[in-house]
């Protein structure tokens, strides 16, 4: 199993598109969050930090179910692990500080 | 006015930070959080603004590198699952050694860093004619790949994977210990150990690096410890930083990748000992 994943970057380009549009997005809220100020502002800049800490996190979602769908299993224990270590890490992290 | 001034300094210092980061693929955190606590930032606030920073320009680059194929996702995915679990025990072992220490062990590493980076001339992997566009990309069940460059296919091959990922592990240990992101050490690592191309590794570094602060921002969140009108301006301007940066990076030479990674390097190591 040495081959060039050649499917996967053309599905990097779809996704690149797709995370383009996600910067752009959070460039405005950022943008309108400052210039609204206030409440409301606080709102906006909130939702945006948010959206940073998930969307990092969705790309490896998308590549596990990729490799998955190629049968790169080996790659699949390594993301499925990569995500199981974060969510118990977060979670120790917060139950012993 | 006065805070308007301030405005534009946290959003210039957010973007040159991130440019200066994303050019080596270590993120510009580590420069970032010093520059701000000596404008009369507190530490406490000045930490999570660098983490929302580091994912900005992660993403910022992100559309670059994934549409150029110099991303290896599979040798960023294996490297970061070893830096988490060292990172994992480094945080729950905190105290166990002074700060004081561990900052300088880490700038000590850091330093070696540069010099293996800087020191190496010409290049590993040299382009093959007889591969076509179409041969971009990541090897399946390896961590092995070609990526382009100035209309060239180039095939690399990873060396030393075992040693490169137990160094990841010991990396997120000791970065866990001194809470700070370990963007520095996974470029140097990758390029020189694992022997990935310095330009992947850094465009892969950059992908990891995104991953590593945003689990950081989530837990600082949950405890509400961020300023996040401040968090916005800082947003702005690694964007910007962070697209500039990693289209100069796609533009130049590897050697010269190698050699600003080495000056940056040498800069970290300083911003830590002087923070600390």
């Amino acid at each position: 199993m040495t081959h060039t994943d050649h499917a996967q970057l053309a599905a990097q380009r779809t996704l690149a598109r797709i995370n383009e549009i996600i910067v752009v997005v959070i460039t405005v809220a950022a943008l309108v969050g400052v210039l609204v100020g206030g409440e409301s502002g606080r709102v906006i800049d909130a939702i945006v930090i948010v959206v940073l800490c998930v969307v990092p996190w969705l790309r490896v979602v998308w590549l596990v179910a990729r490799w998955r769908r190629i049968g790169d299993m080996r790659f699949v224990a390594v993301g499925v692990t990569l995500l199981t270590l974060t969510v118990v890490g977060v979670a120790l992290t917060t139950l012993v500080k | 006015m006065v805070e308007l001034g301030h405005n534009l300094v946290l959003v210039a210092l957010a973007a040159l930070t991130s440019g200066v980061g994303a050019l080596g693929g270590i993120g510009g955190a580590v420069l970032l959080v010093p520059l701000l606590v000596v404008t009369g930032t507190p530490v406490t606030e000045a930490s999570p603004l660098g983490l929302v920073s580091v994912i900005s320009a992660s993403l910022a680059a992100a559309s670059g590198h994934l549409r150029d194929g110099t991303v290896n996702h599979r040798a960023g995915v294996l490297s970061e699952t070893a830096a988490t679990s060292g990172a994992i025990a480094g945080a729950l072992l905190v105290g166990i050694f002074s700060e004081r220490m561990l900052t300088w062990s880490i700038a000590v590493v850091i330093v070696a860093a540069a010099l293996m980076s800087g020191r190496r001339k010409g290049v590993r992997w040299h382009p093959d004619a007889s591969l076509r566009e179409s041969d971009v990309g990541e090897h399946v069940g390896s961590i092995n790949g070609a990526y382009g460059f100035n209309g060239n296919v180039i095939p690399y091959r990873a060396k030393n994977v075992p040693f490169g990922v137990g160094l990841m592990g010991i990396a997120g240990f000791v970065t866990g210990l001194a809470g700070v992101g370990g963007g520095f050490i996974k470029t140097p690592i990758t390029s020189e150990v694992m022997h990935l191309p310095v330009k992947v590794a850094a465009a892969t570094s950059t992908f990891t690096i995104g991953l590593t602060a945003s689990v950081a921002l989530a837990v600082t969140a949950f405890r509400g410890s961020i300023d996040v009108n401040a968090a916005a301006l800082v947003v702005l301007g690694a964007i910007a930083g962070g697209s500039i940066g990693s289209r100069i990076q796609n533009k130049v030479s590897p050697p010269v990748v190698r050699r600003a990674l080495s000056f940056i390097l040498i800069a970290v190591a300083v911003a830590l000992v002087a923070r600390s």
